[in-house]
C-alpha cells in the first residue's frame, strides 16, 4: 500500500484488489482515509470526520445515478476510511477544454436535478477518464433540491475557475453554464449565484 | 528612498515611515465605540490625523520633505474613513511636492508580512474586524481562495461580545474565555468548499449563552470559528501546493489561532510565519512599505487617480513587483 496524496483532509493510498479481497481481480483500488486534525476539538474532529465518511460514501453511491463516480468497496466508519475504484485519468485542474465544460455543465445540472450538491466542486474534484467525467470527493455534499445549495455549488466552481483557469475561465464558465441550461429550473438557480456573490464582501454590485 | 504611508480604512488611523530596510516609525489612533459608526470614525481620524503624523516625523526623526514618496490605503475599506487619509496624503504631496501612490489594503497586509518575515510566496489566512480571506499569488495577481459568505470573523467575535454583555474590546476577554472555557459540541460548523460562513454559528453561540456560561459558549464558538478558517486555508494550501503559511490581520493576534494555525502547518510540513502584532493589525507602517514596493517598480499616480476606492477587490490588483 503506497500513500500517493496526502491531501487537505485525507490521505489517499494506493493498493490493489487481490490484496485486499480476492485473488481474481487485479484493478487498482484506493483508499481514502480522513485524518485526524490536531488543531480542532477532539469531539469536533471525530465527528467531521465520521459524518463526511458516511455522507462521502451514500453520496459516491446515490450520485451514480446521475453522474460517474468510483465504485465503492468497504467504509469504515471508525478510522473514517473508504476503499473505492481508483478512477486513473486526468485531474479538469490540468487538462480542461470548453467542450468538456460543457459537458461538466450537464453533469453537474443532473447531480442538481437528481437532489445531490456536491459541496466542493472544484476541478481538482473532477477526473477525465476517456470521455467520461467522474465526479469524486462528496465529503462536503448535501441531499437537497434547495436553490441555494446548489447556487453555492455553481458559485464554487466558479471560484475555483477564476483562480486556477484564470487565463480562459470566463469562457470555461460560459460552457459550464450552458451544459447547466439543460435542466429545468437552472435559471432561477443561475439568477441566484449573482445574488450570493452580491452578499460578498467588496462585490460589484 | 523613504515612504510614508497612511492608513485609515476602518477603526484605526495610523501614520508609518519605512525605508527599504527598516520600518523608522509605525504612530496610530484608533477610533473606540462599540461597533464602528463610518462618519464618527472618520471624524476622529480627522481630529487625530495631525498630531499622529507629527509623532511619526518626531519618530523618524524627519520632516515631511525628507519623504520620497507618499502612500495611502486607496481601499477597500469605509469611504469616509478612506477620504482622510486620502486627504492627508494629497495634501502633503501636493505642498511638499512628493509624488504619490494609492494602494490595496489587503495586499499592503500580505506584502508587509513577506518583508518582516521569512515567508516567500505564502498562503496567507487575513483575518480581522471585516475581513476574512484566504489570499495566494497565483498567476500574477494575488487571487482569493476562500472567504467569508458574511461576515468577518473579528466583526463576529464583537457582536458576540456585545449580545453577552462583555466591555468592548472583547477580543482580550474571548482570548481568555478560549483558553479557560469548556468546550460543548454541537454548533454549526459551515464550510462550503474554501468558503465559510460565520452567521448561523453566531446565532447559535448566542443561544447557548441562554443555557451555558458566557465563558463556555465563547470557547465553542471561537473553536468552531477557528477551526473553520484553519480547515479551508489547510485546503487552500493542498489545492496551490505552496508550503507556507502567513497568519495577518488583527485577531491574528489570537494565541489560540495561532497555535492552530502551527499544529496544521507542523502536521502538513509546512512553514507558518505571523508578523509582530503592530505590523498585522491595521498600520500605517504596511501602507508605507507597500507604497516604497510600487513606486520603486515604476507606480505613478495622478491626483485625479487618488479616489479612494471602497470595494476594491484583493484580485483586481495588477502585480508589478514579484
Amino acid at each position: 500500500m503506497i500513500r500517493i496524496r496526502k491531501g487537505a483532509e485525507a490521505d489517499l493510498y494506493l493498493t490493489e484488489f487481490s490484496a485486499l479481497y480476492f485473488p481474481w481481480n487485479s484493478e487498482k483500488v484506493l483508499i481514502k482515509k480522513r485524518i485526524s486534525k490536531g488543531y480542532r476539538q477532539p469531539e469536533l474532529d471525530h465527528e467531521l470526520r465520521q459524518r463526511r465518511t458516511i455522507h462521502e460514501a451514500k453520496l459516491l453511491h446515490e450520485a451514480k445515478a446521475y453522474v460517474h463516480t468510483p465504485v465503492l468497496y468497504e467504509i469504515d466508519t471508525e478510522d473514517c476510511t473508504i476503499t473505492m475504484e481508483y478512477v486513473e485519468g486526468a485531474r479538469a485542474k490540468d487538462d480542461m477544454t470548453e467542450d468538456m465544460a460543457e459537458e461538466i455543465g450537464a453533469c453537474i445540472a443532473r447531480l442538481h436535478e437528481g437532489g445531490i450538491v456536491h459541496g466542493d466542486l472544484t476541478t481538482s474534484n473532477i477526473i477525465l477518464k476517456g470521455s467520461r467525467i467522474y465526479f469524486i470527493d462528496f465529503g462536503l455534499g448535501e441531499v437537497t433540491t434547495e436553490i441555494e445549495p446548489q447556487a453555492v455549488d455553481l458559485h464554487l466552481l466558479k471560484q475555483a475557475l477564476e483562480s486556477t483557469h484564470y487565463t480562459h475561465w470566463r469562457k470555461l464558465w460560459k460552457k459550464i453554464l450552458e451544459g447547466y441550461k439543460t435542466r429545468s429550473g437552472s435559471h432561477d438557480v443561475i439568477k441566484r449565484i449573482r445574488e450570493i456573490e452580491k452578499r460578498g464582501r467588496y462585490s460589484k454590485r | 528612498m523613504i515612504c510614508l504611508g497612511i492608513e485609515s480604512t476602518a477603526h484605526t488611523f495610523g501614520v508609518g515611515i519605512v525605508t527599504e530596510d527598516e520600518v523608522l516609525a509605525n504612530e496610530s489612533d484608533s477610533y473606540s465605540g462599540v461597533g464602528i459608526h463610518p462618519r464618527e470614525a472618520a471624524d476622529h481620524h480627522a481630529e487625530v490625523a495631525g498630531r499622529v503624523l507629527k509623532q511619526a516625523l518626531k519618530k523618524a526623526d524627519i520632516g515631511v520633505t525628507d519623504t520620497d514618496v507618499v502612500s495611502f490605503s486607496k481601499g477597500p475599506g469605509l469611504g469616509p474613513c478612506l477620504r482622510i487619509a486620502a486627504t492627508c496624503a494629497r495634501t502633503i504631496s501636493l505642498q511638499s511636492g512628493i509624488p504619490i501612490v494609492g494602494v490595496n489594503h489587503c495586499i499592503a497586509h500580505v506584502e508587509v508580512g513577506r518583508w518582516v518575515t521569512e515567508a516567500c510566496d505564502p498562503v496567507t489566512l487575513y483575518v480581522s474586524g471585516g475581513n476574512t480571506q484566504i489570499i495566494a499569488y497565483a498567476g500574477g495577481r494575488y487571487r482569493v481562495f476562500g472567504e467569508t459568505l458574511d461576515i468577518g470573523i473579528g466583526n463576529m467575535q464583537d457582536i458576540f461580545g456585545r449580545e453577552a454583555g462583555l466591555p468592548f474590546p472583547c477580543y482580550r476577554e474571548m482570548d481568555k474565555m478560549v483558553r479557560t472555557g469548556v468546550y460543548i459540541p454541537g454548533l454549526p460548523y459551515t464550510v462550503k468548499g474554501n468558503d465559510f460562513s460565520f452567521s448561523g454559528l453566531l446565532t447559535q453561540a448566542l443561544k447557548m449563552v441562554q443555557e451555558h456560561t458566557v465563558e463556555n459558549a465563547a470557547k465553542s464558538l471561537m473553536e468552531n470559528a477557528y477551526a473553520m478558517v484553519v480547515e479551508a486555508t489547510e485546503r487552500a494550501m493542498a489545492h496551490t501546493e505552496k508550503t507556507e503559511l502567513l497568519l495577518t490581520g488583527g485577531v491574528a493576534a489570537s494565541p489560540r489561532l495561532q497555535e492552530m494555525c502551527c499544529t496544521m502547518c507542523r502536521e502538513r510540513d509546512a512553514s507558518f510565519y505571523v508578523p509582530p502584532h503592530s505590523l498585522c493589525r491595521d498600520n500605517g507602517a504596511m501602507i508605507a512599505h507597500q507604497g516604497l514596493l510600487e513606486y520603486s517598480h515604476g507606480k505613478r499616480m495622478r491626483l485625479e487617480d487618488t479616489v479612494v476606492s471602497q470595494k476594491w477587490r484583493t484580485d483586481e490588483v495588477e502585480i508589478t513587483w514579484r
